[in-house]
């Protein structure tokens, strides 16, 4: 980082940090660990994918620049977040999940090897056919239902 | 409306929560704000500025780029924008979500910004593309919009499976038409099978007429001894002839199923690996190696067991079960009913025990795929292990997930032995009520106003219900080999339905000497139907030119000498072999005489002699040294302990690369092609082998229409001509000479790069 606090903000639809002269560096952010360090270690990058900056900890940054980093991330470590899981079927070669998101009602399918994945802070991950990835925060804190149709999938204890 | 757009609009429909097209209402208000300019591409951006999965969709006409955002009240609002008006396009791939930004003028705010998920990708990708290249003045002529439409969004799931419609019945019923050639042999192992099952009914009822009709009136005195003995030698000799008579038809079931089924599996790898020898190369490109060849072996092999046992043996325990409930019924009804009525409820049983098998199963399976998975990564990289020292910790590891999967296996093994028991045991309780009510009414004094039952009908009737357990329990595990049978046979007819996209032509021209004449003639090519990798390329080669294809990765050269070979085919455009478009050519007759030389050379398993034999087997070993020689290879191979036929290893790994590549010049130069093909022929080996590989390669050339792909620009110096190739065109062509002479010219400008790289270069 340069000298002084990073500034960064939010211009349009993009990440930018600001430049003296006003030319402002537009920037992608990507976190390093987004699972297990999701306030930690984000890396901010130009337009050729070319890390510009390493920000160790957001809650360094002033807030202003946080809140701009916050909604950048929002976007691109973006996946659905599942709250119920109204059905899994298995045809053949597929898995067949019709789920309610926090992001609205989603079906989508999986290959039948292809195994939702525990993630480090709790919870599970599943990733479809198109590489969308599923979020399942809490399968304890899930409605009986569902728990139980992911009994199969999960390492806990309850809902066969 | 083709097959292939029925088949995406149908998975799209199944698989998806979207339309399957753009509305049609709203596509006629697109098009009406776009001054009656056709739709050619759309997209839907499911998700909203707050990140909510919702419906926005994006076209464009010819003119134009039109967002259609629906309101909370359903209506769409349009939002067009003239393309002339854009000046950039900007994406941002994240985890699930990308974001594009359509840029305007320096200083404007973006003129759309659009936000979707991977499932939109591609759609979005293709109308981004048009786009783009509309921004460097390039026209793309685009298909039917819906088709590109329902086809992006129909590519996962058809990588992922082929296939949309299942119908188990209609599986088994194809399934079952392969039995056809074998009429006789299924007609005589059915009969077998129904015989046993009929016979197997017969001693209890000869049990009854002994006991009923020749024990108990001789002890009563109706009958004389020597008549209940002539009757019960006649009941044993009767069960005598039953017992043979049953073993007979076991032994005529087995044989003729077990053989029938080999056969059938026979005629299925064949057919299979027919087809598969007629898919193009587009097919491989998309299906892993290792898929095909499971569906090939276990499958089959599946396949082999549901039909040699699975089918006969399922309709014959549906038979028995109904044979036995109707002799129950016949013997006495009253107690027939105690048997026959719950067996619904045990069906009911079964169908709860294998769904909760099933789940268990899953899991088991998950466990047991992280320890096969472990033991695959880990003893693939034994030597990072060992390097490391992890030896113990990943002994730790790998314990942890053993007693894990051991885990999961023991609560299964759990569930089903606790389940057995307990449905015999209720069958076994059934017979035990059988034997509570029947009994008062095989001793029921003569007169009494019980209903009498005889002891001849009493003891059969238990023989019968002994017999009961087994067809239920048989139909019990049978649902599971029928649902792996139709999955198998899905996998296998999945293949079989796959069409080449390279057909031979119905009245082929046979062109038995090929002289060499190529022209392209404004080529256009797209692997995905969309983005062109080749645009409107022409040219003309003569008999016997050299040519080298030129340009960066990606630019377009593999694709040129896919197309010379008839891998593909054009999509647009000719491709002329000899003034015949090569589409009308008896292709292979036409293959027969293109030799291609590739990076990596394949060889075979086998010997170094049946591998330059390999495009002519009849060749004599005059031919075979003398092929060697030209190539380069005679002196090594001389050397090798077993000469011509030393088995070289799978994919030819006892070879060094430059030898490998030495015994593919060879088995060029023996099929003695017209046109060759010479693919990066010397770009994995060290100088010194580059050099004698050059040295077969100019010997091989000669004569010959050559096209040759090479980054070391220094070996197509002998070139006729050299096409340089960029982003699908041909941006320049012409000697060596001509070429470096051209001020700012590409081809001169990389072969001043490689002399600085290298300073090997001599111009």
């Amino acid at each position: 980082m340069g000298p002084g606090p990073l500034r960064l903000e939010w211009r349009g639809s993009g990440l930018v940090i600001p430049g003296v002269d006003g030319n402002s560096v537009p920037v992608k952010a990507q976190r390093c660990f987004p699972w297990s360090e999701t306030g930690r270690w984000v890396s901010l990058r130009n337009e050729k994918d070319e890390e510009l900056v390493l920000i160790e900890n957001v809650d360094d940054l002033p807030p202003v620049s946080r809140r701009a980093l916050e909604r950048a991330l929002s976007e691109s470590v973006f996946m659905l977040v599942v709250e119920s899981v109204e059905e899994v079927e298995e045809e053949f070669e597929l898995r067949r999940w019709k789920v309610m998101t926090r992001q609205g009602p989603r079906s989508f399918q999986t290959r039948l090897d292809e195994w939702p994945r525990q993630t480090p802070g709790g919870g599970l991950m599943i990733r479809d056919l198109s590489g969308d990835v599923y979020h399942v925060p809490e399968v304890v804190e899930m409605d009986e239902a569902s728990r139980k149709r992911l009994w199969a999938f999960a390492d806990c204890s309850s809902g066969a | 409306m083709s097959t292939q757009q029925s088949r995406n609009i149908e998975i799209v429909k199944r698989f998806t929560d979207q339309p399957e097209r753009l509305p049609t209402g709203l596509r006629a208000r697109i098009e009406a704000a776009c001054e009656g300019q056709p739709v050619q591409l759309y997209a839907l951006a499911d998700l909203d500025a707050e990140m909510k999965l919702s419906h926005t969709w994006v076209a464009i006409t010819p003119r134009h780029l039109v967002i259609a955002a629906e309101g909370e009240d359903g209506e769409y609002g349009l939002s067009v924008v003239e393309r002339c008006r854009i000046t950039a396009l900007r994406s941002r791939p994240g985890l699930s979500c990308t974001v594009l930004a359509v840029l305007g003028a320096h200083g404007e705010s973006e003129l759309a910004v659009l936000r979707y998920t991977h499932r939109q990708r591609k759609a979005v990708e293709n109308l981004v593309f048009v786009l783009e290249q509309g921004l460097s003045g390039r026209e793309v002529p685009v298909g039917d919009p819906d088709e590109t439409y329902a086809e992006a969004l129909a590519s996962p799931v058809l990588s992922a499976r082929a296939s949309v419609k299942v119908n188990r019945m209609a599986i088994i019923w194809r399934l079952v038409g392969y039995l056809r050639p074998y009429r006789s042999r299924v007609l005589w192992g059915t009969v077998a099978a129904a015989g046993m099952t009929l016979l197997s009914l017969v001693p209890p009822y000869v049990l009854r007429v002994l006991i009923d009709g020749a024990l108990r009136p001789a002890r009563a005195g109706e009958v004389s001894w020597e008549q209940a003995s002539r009757t019960a030698w006649m009941a044993v000799a009767a069960v005598g002839v039953t017992y043979a008579l049953r073993q007979l038809c076991a032994w005529v079931r087995l044989r003729y199923m077990a053989i029938l089924g080999e056969d059938v599996a026979r005629d299925l790898r064949a057919e299979l690996y027919e087809h598969l020898q007629r898919l193009s190369l587009s097919y491989y490109s998309k299906t892993k190696t290792g898929s095909i060849i499971s569906r090939m072996t276990s499958d089959i092999d599946r396949l082999w067991h549901f039909i040699a046992f699975g089918v006969v043996n399922f309709s014959l325990s549906v038979v028995t079960l109904i044979g036995l409930a109707t002799v129950l019924l016949c013997l006495d009804w009253r107690l027939g009913l105690v048997m026959v009525v719950p067996v619904p409820l045990l069906f009911i049983g079964l169908y709860r025990h294998s769904e909760l098998m099933g789940r268990l199963c899953l899991r088991a399976w998950r466990k047991w795929s992280q320890v096969t998975g472990y033991m695959s990564d880990t003893i693939a990289g034994v030597k990072v292990v060992k390097a490391f020292s992890r030896e113990r910790a990943e002994r730790r590891s790998f314990r942890e997930r053993n007693c894990d999967v051991t885990e999961e296996l023991n609560s299964l093994h759990l569930v089903w032995t606790a389940f057995w028991p307990k449905l015999m045991g209720a069958v076994r309780g059934l017979m035990v009520l059988v034997w509570i009510l029947a009994l008062p009414r095989v001793m029921a004094p003569e007169g009494s106003e019980v209903v009498a039952l005889s002891i001849g009908t009493f003891v059969s009737f238990m023989l019968y219900m002994t017999m009961f357990t087994h067809p239920v329990e048989e139909i019990g595990t049978m649902t599971n080999m029928i649902n792996r049978a139709t999955s198998s046979a899905h996998r296998v007819f999945e293949i079989l339905d796959t069409e080449p996209e390279v057909r031979a032509a119905a009245e082929p021209v046979v062109l038995s000497q090929v002289q060499g004449r190529v022209a392209f003639r404004n080529v256009t090519f797209a692997y995905d139907g969309v983005r062109q990798v080749l645009r409107g390329v022409s040219f003309e080669v003569e008999p016997g030119e050299m040519i080298g294809l030129v340009g960066p990765s990606g630019a377009g050269k593999t694709t040129v000498i896919n197309l010379i070979v008839r891998f593909y085919d054009a999509t647009d455009g000719q491709v002329l072999i000899d003034g015949h478009d090569v589409r009308e050519l008896d292709l292979e007759l036409y293959r027969r005489q293109v030799g291609m030389v590739l990076q990596d050379p394949y060889l075979f398993h086998g010997s170094i002699l049946d591998n330059i034999r390999y495009g002519v087997p009849e060749a004599e070993s005059e031919r075979v040294i003398s092929a060697a020689r030209a190539a380069g290879a005679h002196d090594f191979i001389c050397k090798l302990p077993h000469g011509y036929e030393t088995v070289v290893g799978e994919r030819g790994h006892t070879l060094s690369g430059g030898e490998r590549q030495r015994v593919s010049i060879a088995r060029a130069v023996l099929s003695n092609p017209r046109i060759l093909i010479l693919d990066e022929a010397t770009s994995s080996v060290d100088t010194e082998t580059e050099r004698q590989i050059q040295e077969a390669l100019d010997r091989l050339i000669a004569g010959r229409t050559t096209f040759a792909i090479a980054h070391r620009l220094s070996t197509l110096k002998r070139a006729s001509r050299l096409f340089v190739i960029e982003e699908g065109r041909v941006s320049e062509e012409g000697t060596h000479e001509e070429l470096l002479a051209r001020e700012g010219g590409t081809y001169r400008k990389l072969c001043r790069m490689q002399q600085e790289l290298t300073g090997t270069f001599a111009v």
